[in-house]
């Protein structure tokens, strides 16, 4: 998927209160080859906060003013799909647990090796790239609905449910010879090259569509 | 000498009358005769009437002269002897004169009085004539008699009044006419005396000043009107109350100039009223206005105005200012309800009560509201509650004198039986209004106080514990908390230098600054580990010799407020003689009356007669094998016991049964106990309930294990 729709740059925002943490953050996650962004406060990530960031965030969840969690709420009201990883402090784990229930992707408690936060960080970056491809995916199927013409429409919902060309012929009461002319171009529009394939792609973006 | 005007008229005239008859035959006579001879029939006998005549004129001549004489003497008789009757006449008057008649010169003796000046003054009318007027005037008039006299003088009569000293030394008055006769050097003086006139005025006159000086200083004003409604009348008063002299006022009619303009109608009624003689005898208000437009209320009282003859002429009106006692009134009223309002407004209950008889005299709302709405006129002991027994008070109240006042009588916390509430209750003997002797009670709930007083408490014990009372688990807690910072930072930077070298390619200098940056990092943690030292330091025990029985009687007299509040019975159970232990006093006593609390607490929900907490301390030597002894206090509870979950777990830090609990109570008592050498050891209580016991070493055996401590 990736080399049909090439990914935005993903970037690590670690958002965290303490300067030091945010410093040696940024000099361990670019010693890998990440791409990092620090924010003081959970103010000051909000307000940087734009729809199409593709990446990650690293969150403190103690912090003075916004808490963490307070963040992680705003962002859900915000739809902003970035995953998230807390960063918790001693006796912070219940306030993890709940945040992991709200979605949050995980939870690590400091201090923390650079293992596991690497693989936190590369299993986030992963969610957040696929999620990103399987809406960009949705979207082209999207489009490409848009551009079948009526016919063309009525003969896709048949194939999807399964109907074989003669029956689709009987319903619609056109020749088999013309359902096969529309079929050719519905899986050349929708750029579907199995049968499989076009209903995977239709089913993603109208999960209805199987069951008319 | 003594002429009258009377005397002057008739007899005068017919003195003259007959001597001009007389000669007016006499003329006639003579013409008569001349004619005669100048007749022409005598003519011849001109000649013998001529000798005749001769002769004949002459004797004529003598006989009327002779008629002429004897008539006149005959009238001169007649003249004198009527002078006579008359002057007799005039003598009489002149002595019986009820006045005092006199002739003096105008040098002012006396030349002749009658006999009026001796019944009158008393000097014989003889002795006067040669001595002067002035020597019988008081000194007081002789100015003005001699002013007088000096006039008379001048030839003017004068007219004035005197008073001349009697034979006796007393004075009278006189009034004197006097009349000067210039020509004869005389003057004629009547004098009458005044004295019983001038008394009569003199006490008139004081009368009247008297009036006048009383209706000057009264400050009521009097105002007398006429049956149609005129004033006839005002005093002074009246006129100084409304700013218009008197002249002003009398005769005016209505309206009145007092009169406000805008209730001329009230003031029309109010006098209509008065006129009919409806006007209350209490007599009105009325607001009148003064010249200078000023408004004040004035209270009018009305009484028939009655003559000599007992006819009503009108109406007479007393007028007070009643601006200036209204205010007062009005000032003292408002006093009243305010101070009624004060105490009323007060949520302490306040009574007064006689000390003799305990009759309530006052009592304010809030007294009322716990004691009931009817407890004046009752007695305090049969309504008031809570209040202090007889024997509570200082000095008996009803022995108490007026001289020994004020004296406090009470002063102390009070619970009210039924609500359970506190009340600080002071009690004083104090004169009241009408002087006897009463004790005034104020009661104020403290309830919210105490309770205030004794969160306040908690809070600040709670405060203690947390600060100076720290545990190890605490202190890790806090520890891991402030560590984290600085050895995530270190971890990071560690990981990210290793990750490089691993990868090749880095550049020293970068490796450097960031090495550097994470030894500053291990510094920061090492000053917080410092940090914590120190405050460890500071919270170290201060062990010493101290007897248990002091810290369980302190720990029992905080817990017993609790106590009491919650109805639960604290009994003490503390083994006699037991020796000192060496401990720091502070934690110990925290620890007794945190495990107090806890079974306290406990006991929320046993039955009322089975809520007791017994505190136990006695002698044990098993604790401390084989030395000297050890001391066990317990805390024996009644209350719901604890499941063996929560056993397990007691100790845990942040673990709680209660709202407002921390969960590091049994905890730190823990800590404080195994740090002296002790043990806190739970069980159940077989009677229901729990024990807490712990041991702490006699001071004997822990003198050795303290300097490694």
């Amino acid at each position: 998927m990736s080399e049909l729709h090439p990914a935005l740059e993903q970037i690590i925002h670690v958002v965290d209160d303490d300067e030091a943490l945010r410093d040696s953050m940024t000099w361990m996650l670019e010693g890998n080859n990440y791409k990092v962004l620090t924010y003081e406060s959970a103010e000051a990530f909000l307000e940087g906060c734009r729809p199409d960031m593709a990446g990650c965030i690293v969150l403190d969840v103690r912090m003075p003013g916004m808490s963490g969690l307070e963040m992680f709420e705003e962002l859900g009201r915000r739809r902003c799909t970035l995953p998230v990883v807390f960063i918790t402090g001693h006796g912070d784990v219940p306030m993890a647990v709940s945040a992991l229930k709200k979605g949050a992707v995980d939870f690590i408690e400091k201090p923390f090796s650079e293992r596991d936060m690497l693989r936190l960080i590369e299993q986030c970056l992963t969610l957040e790239r696929e999620g990103r491809s399987k809406r960009l995916q949705e979207a082209d199927t999207a489009r490409r609905l848009d551009h079948l013409t009526q016919r063309e429409r009525e003969v896709l919902d048949l194939i999807i449910i399964g109907k074989l060309n003669k029956q689709i012929a009987d319903v619609l009461g056109i020749s088999i010879k013309t359902v096969e002319v529309h079929r050719a171009r519905v899986m050349e529009k929708m750029g579907a090259s199995s049968l499989a394939e076009l209903v995977q792609h239709v089913v993603t973006v109208e999960p209805g569509a199987l069951l008319r | 000498m003594f002429r009258s005007d009377s005397a002057r008229g008739d007899p005068s005239h017919r003195y003259w009358a007959v001597p001009c008859v007389v000669m007016l035959f006499f003329a006639l006579g003579m013409l008569a005769l001349v004619w005669l001879l100048l007749q022409p029939g005598f003519e011849i006998e001109r000649e013998v009437a001529l000798r005749e005549l001769q002769w004949a004129l002459p004797a004529a001549l003598i006989l009327s002269l002779s008629v002429l004489v004897l008539w006149s003497l005959w009238s001169l008789r007649i003249h004198v002897q009527r002078r006579e009757q008359v002057e007799k006449e005039r003598d009489r008057l002149f002595d019986l004169s009820l006045d005092m008649l006199c002739v003096a010169g105008l040098d002012g003796r006396f030349r002749r009085c009658n006999p009026a000046f001796e019944r009158i003054l008393g000097h014989a009318p003889d002795s006067l004539p040669g001595r002067p007027m002035v020597d019988f005037v008081h000194d007081g008039d002789i100015v003005a008699t001699l002013d007088a006299l000096h006039c008379l003088a001048a030839g003017e009569p004068v007219k004035f009044e005197n008073r001349c000293r009697c034979a006796d030394g007393s004075y009278k008055w006189l009034a004197w006419s006097i009349n000067p006769v210039p020509e004869g050097g005389l003057v004629y003086a009547v004098a009458r005396d005044i004295t019983g006139n001038k008394a009569a005025e003199q006490a008139l006159r004081a009368e009247s000043a008297f009036r006048k000086a009383m209706e000057d200083s009264v400050l009521t004003g009097l105002r007398a009107i006429d049956l149609s409604g005129r004033i006839i009348y005002v005093n002074s008063a009246f006129c100084r109350m409304v700013g218009w002299s008197e002249d002003e006022l009398v005769g005016a009619t209505a309206p009145f100039p007092y009169w406000p303009k805008d209730s001329l109608d009230v003031c029309a009624r109010n006098l209509q009223m008065t006129l009919d003689g409806h006007a209350p005898a209490s007599g009105f208000e009325l607001r009148i206005q003064r010249r200078n437009g000023e408004l004040f209320d004035a209270r009018f009282y009305l009484s028939p105005l009655i003559d000599a003859s007992g006819q009503q002429t009108g109406w007479m009106a007393s007028i007070t200012d009643i601006t200036e006692p209204k205010r007062v009134r009005a000032a003292l009223e408002a006093t009243h309800e305010r101070f009624e309002a004060v105490l009323d407004g007060l949520d302490a209950a306040v009574f007064v009560a006689d000390a003799r008889s305990d009759e309530i005299l006052f009592a304010n709302r809030a007294f009322k509201r716990i004691n009931g709405f009817d407890t004046v006129g009752r007695t305090v002991r049969g309504v008031a509650v809570p209040q202090p027994e007889r024997g509570d008070y200082r000095v008996d109240p009803r022995g108490l004198t007026a001289a020994d006042l004020p004296r406090e009588l009470f002063d102390g916390e009070l619970q009210h039986p039924v609500s359970g509430r506190w009340y600080h209750v002071r009690e004083q003997a104090m004169r009241w209004v009408d002087g006897r002797v009463v004790r005034m009670g104020i009661a104020t709930d403290s309830t919210e106080r105490k309770q205030t007083a004794e969160v306040a408490r908690q809070q600040e014990e709670r405060l203690q514990r947390t600060s100076r009372l720290i545990t190890m688990g605490e202190m890790a807690s806090m520890l891991a908390h402030e560590l984290n910072q600085p050895l995530s930072a270190i971890a990071n930077y560690c990981a990210g230098c290793v990750t490089r070298m691993q990868g090749g390619k880095w550049k020293p200098e970068d490796v450097l600054a960031v090495m550097q940056k994470a030894s500053f990092q291990a510094e920061r943690a090492g000053k917080i580990i410092r940090r914590v030292r120190e405050f460890v330091k500071k919270s170290e025990p201060r062990r010493s010799a101290v007897k248990l029985v002091d810290i369980l009687d302190d720990a029992l007299g905080f817990a017993d407020i609790d106590a009491r509040r919650t109805g639960i019975r604290l009994v003490a159970d503390i083994e006699p003689g037991l020796p000192p232990v060496f401990a720091d006093r502070i934690m110990i006593e925290q620890v007794v009356l945190n495990l107090i609390r806890n079974g306290l607490d406990a006991m929320a929900d046993t039955l009322p007669e089975q809520r007791l907490l017994v505190v136990r301390a006695r002698r044990c030597g098993e604790d401390m094998a084989g030395a000297a002894g050890a001391i066990e206090v317990a805390v024996i509870d009644r209350g719901h016991g604890i499941s063996e979950e929560g056993r397990q777990r007691l100790f845990t830090p942040f673990y709680t049964t209660k709202a407002e609990g921390m969960g590091m109570g049994l905890n730190i008592c823990r800590s404080i106990i195994e740090f002296h050498d002790g043990r806190l050891i739970v069980d159940d209580n077989p009677e229901g309930g729990t024990i807490f016991s712990f041991t702490l070493p006699a001071e004997s055996v822990s003198e050795r294990v303290a300097p490694s401590a």
